[in-house]
């Protein structure tokens, strides 16, 4: 819309053009189109085989007034599964993948699983309530040159052991952990500092909670 | 800027009957000081008056008519300093000698260049060039305004009593808050063009050059009437120095350099005249800036770094009957937000406030890079403004502007996406016609007055992956009249306003079904031509605003003291984000949503303040309140579903605000006085403020009010030489108490502890035939205090700047083409 107007501006307004154009125009190049994740589906595939179950949290109005939701996840107990998360854009037409670009910088990216029914490296060891465990089932490298620093595990595959019966949350988490200043800010250790209640460095982009049934 | 006068050389005739040339110091002289361009006398200008010999100066003001006479002066050569606000200085050496007959005796005529427009005597009964007469306002100008320069508007400002800074979290990003007003609540008016720019953000700064300003001038309080709704809180008036109206080639260049944040810019302007083509005048303008990220006493605020640079010219034709100037100004600006400013969701925003100071500081550098987030901006201002005399009816001013601001705004995004997050445009045009009718005396009283009428149409484009505010057109017009009744001790004003305007917001599908879903839209306003579509939805608002002021100097004896009242109604009309806000507000981890049906809201305010405006001393105490109906209030408003009373987002659950009206009392208060001592190289000057605001619907405290705050400076004035003068030293300190009027629910942290800041300066001039070097010194912070201010965004992640240094030289140069024999 705006190198619409830049065009009728020209056309009003020829000391701008002159002076040095109102801008650099990029027309039709919508190129923020991807940044948004409205949706996180978790994949549950039993290790011993079995369908898959599959469990969402949905925004479907984005940062709009209608409250997002998550469908309540149910396992069975004894079993071990391998947790895939997905993050999408469903609010583009198509549906955008962003899982992929999560990948491809795998080595500026973390996925925790924590909450009070999950125990596991970003949960703390005092949770007594837990009803499954977590433990990271990918590394950097899964996804590439492992260029920076430690091979880490980034998170999008892990293995969810199903061990108590019960009701409880759980929680994922993907922040994005880009360089500042050339210094790497995805070490190892965040999941624990995480468990730790500290400040974690780098930025929130997804923080979805879901209410685990284990029966 | 020095006049063509600079230094004239003048022969003098003081009147006296003992002929010895060695005689006692009995000469007398007498001069007239008369504003160039009206010829008028200058009450009240000031001289310093430097005798021969390295006597200590005097001073002395002119009288009502401009006459001044100073007796018991010594043969000898004496240097006299003239100035005036809003009139540019005059240096002068006068040779005191015996006249050699009666008929010598002359007075010298001193002619200031106003700093202001050209006006014709019709209309001007009193002279005094205060936008206003009846409201309380300060200006800064001349050597004040150049100690300012290369800082962004609202820190120009922040010195005035009554006027704060809320800061965002960039470098040199700021708006003004005058009384507790700040964004869409006070106008900012740029050579009689309303500024126009994304004002409802908290983190947008106004995209203002005050380089470009030969005068800023602050309304404190309601200055509607003239200026429109948006002026309900204040006013920020800048003007440009008058193009030069004498052929001749002036100018000013001049640098600045900053240790804190390491940086510094460059500035020019050149005013040409020619000699031909008399009447014809041009100027161009330029500034450059850069400076790296700040620092903390103890450590760097990542990323807020910035450039900036601007250019302007102007053309424009004077003559006794008509005035035309075209001008075209240009801003660029990129300004780094801080890497400590987390505001991804509220969780993290909590640690961030917990953990009293950023994550991973180590890694934190000051540097001139610019990463994401950052914020890149473009304003181009174009205008014409023409002013015709008739006859004796009275002048005509018309005013046309366009304004383009294109801001930018990049997030921290994953490496494939190269763009903005955030992209406005807003195109605005204007025109503005104003009537000065004559003087009409009726006996001993005069009226003069302004018919007005102005009318914008706007338009803004948003572009980004997510709703925030919708797409909109909007026309507004409004019609106005002040009358201004004179008289010798007493002025009263009276001011009248109508406005309307009709705005048409475009709202995209996603957009419109979930504010239809949430019943923020009125659906009889908006028109859904086909199902997937979005909607448009159209505004009407019309609304009448009043004042009525008083001006009065009540003691005879003494005119210096006056009394100034002022009543107002003003309506101030929704702004787009309070309709249409819909999204993540950009500077803090809530969702923001505004409400369609939201109405105009009215306050009436009341404000006295007395004066004294005396030779050596200037104490101003001011009061106010303002009672506002339906005020326009970001508050939070509980939710149901799975996170209530939050909302759940992909980003964890985040509080909801929403505007509502609710009804608010705004009052407070301003004291400020400065002292020169009348024969002791001292001064002192100082002022303190207090803003109170209360939300009466909820009986509490109002949100970003600023704390209490008081400022004293003391100056020692060194005395001239020959090569210098206007030379001083000044300490200064700044305390600032903690904000205890806070209502939690409506804040994310507690407010910061009181702090104390020392600064401290020094200045000199020095002068030759057709140049004037000024050079001067700041310290700021010079304790290097950690603190925290509680109007900055900053304050909920990192501590305020640490100590530093800016150091400023500039050079005025006036090379007339003819010299007047004018002296």
């Amino acid at each position: 819309m705006v190198p619409r107007m830049r065009n009728q501006t020209i056309a009003l307004f020829v000391p701008c053009v002159l002076a040095l154009g109102c801008g650099p125009t990029e027309p039709g190049h919508d190129d923020h189109d991807t940044e948004i994740i409205s949706r996180v589906e978790l994949t549950f595939t039993p290790i011993a085989g079995g369908d898959p179950r599959v469990f969402a949290f949905s925004d479907p109005d984005g940062d709009g007034g209608v409250s997002g939701s998550a469908e309540p996840i149910v396992l069975a107990l004894g079993e071990t599964y391998s947790l895939r998360v997905a993050f999408l854009n469903d609010l583009a037409d198509p549906a955008v993948d962003i899982t992929e670009e999560v990948e491809d910088e795998a080595e500026d990216h973390f996925v925790f699983v924590l909450g009070d029914g999950v125990a596991g490296p970003a949960s703390p060891s005092s949770v007594s309530t837990a009803l499954v465990s977590h433990a990271y089932a990918d590394l950097e490298s899964d996804y590439g040159a492992n260029a920076i620093g430690d091979d880490l595990p980034l998170g999008i595959v892990s293995t969810i052991e199903a061990t108590k019966a019960g009701t409880a949350g759980l929680r994922v988490v993907l922040r994005h952990l880009p360089e500042l200043n050339g210094t790497p800010q995805k070490t190892a250790g965040l999941p624990e500092s995480l468990a730790a209640g500290e400040a974690l460095p780098g930025d929130v982009d997804v923080d979805v909670s879901f209410e685990l049934t284990i029966q | 800027m020095i006049p063509p006068l600079l230094l004239a050389t003048l022969v003098l005739a003081p009147p006296v009957n003992d002929s010895s040339p060695r005689a006692a110091c009995t000469l007398t002289w007498e001069a007239v000081v008369l504003d160039a361009d009206t010829d008028e006398g200058i009450p009240g200008a000031q001289l310093v008056l430097q005798p021969a010999g390295g006597k200590s100066p005097s001073f002395v003001r002119s009288e009502r008519d401009g006459r001044v006479e100073v007796t018991g002066l010594c043969p000898g050569t004496m240097r006299v300093r003239v100035s005036k606000a809003e009139h540019a200085s005059l240096a002068l050496e006068v040779a005191v000698e015996v006249p050699q007959r009666q008929a010598d005796v002359e007075p010298t005529i001193i002619e200031l260049e106003g700093l202001h427009d050209h006006h014709s005597a019709h209309v001007i009964v009193i002279h005094d060039e205060s936008p206003t007469n009846v409201a309380a306002s300060e200006s800064l100008a001349g050597a004040e305004l150049a100690r300012a320069r290369g800082q962004g508007l609202a820190d120009t400002l922040s010195n005035m009593s009554g006027v704060t800074t809320l800061r965002g979290p960039a470098g040199g990003m700021g708006k003004p808050i005058i009384r507790g007003q700040f964004g869409r609540r006070n106008a900012i008016v740029v050579d009689g063009v309303r500024h126009e720019g994304q004002e409802w953000g908290l983190d947008h700064a106004p995209e203002v050059d005050p380089y470009a300003a030969g005068r800023i001038t602050v309304i404190k309080g309601a200055g509607t009437i003239r200026f429109g709704p948006d002026a309900v809180g204040g006013v920020v008036l800048l003007e440009g120095l008058p193009l030069p109206r004498r052929p001749g080639l002036s100018g000013e260049v001049s640098s600045v350099g900053f240790s804190n944040p390491l940086g510094g810019g460059g500035a020019a302007r050149i005013d040409w005249a020619p000699a031909r083509g008399r009447g014809f005048a041009m100027r161009v303008e330029g500034n450059l800036a850069r400076h790296r990220a700040a620092m903390t006493p103890t450590y760097a605020l990542d990323n807020t770094g910035a450039s900036t640079w601007n250019a302007g010219t102007r053309l424009g034709y004077a003559s006794e009957l008509a005035d035309v100037e075209v001008g075209y100004h240009l801003m660029r600006s990129r300004l780094g937000i801080c890497t400590c400013l987390r505001v991804s969701s509220p969780d993290e925003f909590q640690l961030s406030i917990d953990r009293r100071g950023p994550v991973n500081l180590d890694l934190y550098t000051a540097d001139f890079t610019l990463d994401r987030p950052r914020q890149e901006i473009w304003h181009h201002v174009a205008f014409a403004h023409a002013r015709v005399m008739l006859a004796q009816a009275g002048e005509l001013h018309v005013t046309y502007a366009f304004q383009f601001d294109d801001r930018q705004e990049f997030d921290i995004v994953r490496g494939d996406i190269q763009g903005p997050q955030l992209r406005f445009g807003l195109a605005t045009h204007s025109a503005d016609l104003r009537f000065e009718h004559s003087a009409v005396h009726m006996g001993t009283w005069a009226l003069v007055g302004t018919l007005g009428a102005s009318a914008s149409q706007q338009r803004n484009e948003f572009e980004s992956a997510s709703s925030l505010i919708p797409d909109y057109r909007q026309w507004s017009w409004g019609i106005y009249d002040v009358e201004r009744f004179v008289h010798e001790r007493v002025e009263l004003e009276i001011g009248a306003r109508y406005d309307g305007l009709h705005r048409l917001a475009l709202l995209s599908e996603r957009d419109y079904l979930g504010q239809d879903a949430g019943g923020r839209l009125d659906p009889s306003r908006c028109d859904r031509a086909s199902a997937g579509d979005g909607g448009r939805c159209t505004h009407q608002f019309h609304t009448p605003s009043l004042s009525l002021g008083v001006l009065g100097r009540p003691i005879r004896r003494v005119p210096e003291f006056s009394w100034r009242t002022q009543l107002d109604s003003s309506a101030r009309i929704p702004a787009i984000d309070e309709q249409f806000m819909n999204g993540a507000a950009p500077s803090f981890p809530i969702l923001g949503f505004g409400d369609a049906k939201i109405g105009v809201e009215r306050s009436w305010g009341g404000e006295t303040s007395l004066q004294y405006d005396g030779d050596w001393l200037f104490v101003e105490a001011a009061a106010y309140a303002t009672y506002i109906d339906d005020y326009i209030y970001f508050v939070p408003q509980p939710q149901t579903g799975q996170c209530a009373p939050l909302t759940c987002t992909t980003r964890g659950p985040f509080p909801v605000f929403a505007f509502v009206p609710t009804d608010a009392l705004f009052g407070g208060g301003e004291v400020r006085f400065d002292l020169t001592a009348p024969r002791l190289p001292f001064g002192l000057s100082g002022s303190a403020a207090w803003v109170r605001a209360l939300d009466l619907d909820s009986r509490s405290y109002l949100a970003f009010v600023p704390a209490d705050r008081y400022a004293l400076a003391g100056r020692y004035f060194w005395p001239d030489t020959k090569v210098s003068s206007r030379g001083y030293l000044e300490l200064n300190g700044t305390v600032v108490a903690r904000q205890t009027r806070v209502d939690p629910e409506l804040d994310f942290a507690p407010a910061p502890p009181a702090y104390v800041l020392l600064g401290a300066g020094a200045g000199v001039e020095f002068a030759a035939a057709q140049q004037l070097v000024h050079v001067s010194v700041v310290g700021t912070n010079l304790l290097n205090q950690r603190y925290r201010e509680y109007n900055s965004l900053l304050r909920y992640f990192a501590d305020e700047p640490g100590w530093g240094l800016q150091l400023r030289v500039s050079v005025d140069f006036d090379v007339p083409r003819a010299r007047g024999a004018a002296v």
